[in-house]
C-alpha cells in the first residue's frame, strides 16, 4: 500500500515518463483501498493500515524523489510547486480513506 | 462463499498493485534513459575571434533515436563581474548554423568568458519537451 502511495507521488512529479495517464493510477489506488477496506474486520484497523502506509509512502517518496531529481542537471526537468503536491497528497489520502470505508461498509 | 470472495478481492488488489508496479518501473526506466540521452547530446560552437568580427558555427549532434529540433541559440560574453559584454543570438533551423557578428571593441579591453544556450524541442517515443541545452563553446 505504501508502494502505491509512493507511485502516485512519482506520477505527480515525473508523470510524463510513465505509460498510463495519471488518473488511471488514482483509480487503481482507489480500487486497492476498497480491497483493503473489504479484507479487515474492523474499520479502525483499516484506517490504521491506510494511515501508516501513507506516512511510510510519504517519507520514502521524499527520499526517493530527491535521489531521482538530484541526479539530473536542473534545467532539464520541470517540477511542480510544493503547494500543488501537498494538496494532491491530501486529496489522495482523503479519497483513499473514503474508498476503504466504502469497502468496509459493503463487505458481506 | 466467504473465502472465495475474500480471494477475489485479494486477486484484484494484487492486479492493481501489479499494474501500478509496471507503470512505475516503466516510468523510472524511461526517465533514466531520457536523461542519459539528453546528457549524451553534444552541442558545440567553434568561434574564431578577430579584431573586426566573430565568425562561428554551432552544431548539435543528437544521439540515436532522439529527435532534436533546434529553435534558437544565444551566446553570451561575460566579463569578470558578470556584466554582459556582447550577445550573439539567432534562430536556427537544422542541426547546424554558421554565423558572423561584429566584435564589440570593449571585448578586447577586459577579460571575458563565454556561455551559450540553445533552446531545442526534443522528442523520444512518447516524451516531448522544449528545453534549454548548454553549449560548449571553443574560441580561438
Amino acid at each position: 500500500m505504501s508502494f502505491l502511495f509512493h507511485s502516485v507521488v512519482f506520477e505527480l512529479i515525473l508523470g510524463s515518463f510513465s505509460i498510463f495517464p495519471s488518473y488511471v493510477l488514482w483509480i487503481l489506488v482507489l480500487i486497492a483501498s476498497w480491497c483493503v477496506g473489504k479484507s479487515f474486520e474492523s474499520f479502525g484497523r483499516t484506517l490504521f493500515v491506510i494511515t501508516t502506509a501513507f506516512i511510510i509512502g510519504g517519507i520514502a517518496s521524499y527520499f526517493l524523489m530527491s535521489y531521482y531529481i538530484r541526479e539530473t542537471p536542473s534545467p532539464l526537468v520541470q517540477m511542480f510547486t510544493l503547494k500543488m503536491i501537498s494538496v494532491s497528497l491530501l486529496t489522495l489520502f482523503t479519497l483513499s480513506a473514503v474508498a476503504s470505508f466504502f469497502g468496509y461498509m459493503f463487505r458481506r | 462463499m466467504r473465502v472465495k470472495s475474500q480471494r477475489t478481492w485479494k486477486i484484484l488488489f494484487l492486479l492493481c498493485a501489479g499494474l501500478v508496479c509496471l507503470n512505475y518501473l516503466t516510468g523510472i526506466i524511461a526517465y533514466r534513459v531520457y536523461i542519459s540521452k539528453l546528457t549524451q547530446t553534444k552541442v558545440t560552437a567553434n568561434l574564431t575571434i578577430s579584431r573586426q568580427d566573430i565568425k562561428g558555427k554551432i552544431t548539435i549532434q543528437p544521439p540515436k533515436n532522439l529527435t532534436v529540433t533546434p529553435v534558437d541559440y544565444q551566446i553570451y560574453f561575460y566579463d569578470n563581474r558578470g556584466n554582459t559584454i556582447q550577445i550573439i543570438a539567432d534562430s536556427m533551423d537544422g542541426l547546424s548554423k554558421s554565423f558572423s557578428a561584429k566584435t564589440r571593441p570593449s571585448l578586447f579591453e577586459q577579460e571575458w568568458h563565454v556561455e551559450g544556450y540553445t533552446n531545442v524541442k526534443v522528442h523520444w517515443f512518447w516524451i516531448s519537451a522544449q528545453i534549454s541545452l548548454p553549449v560548449e563553446v571553443i574560441s580561438r
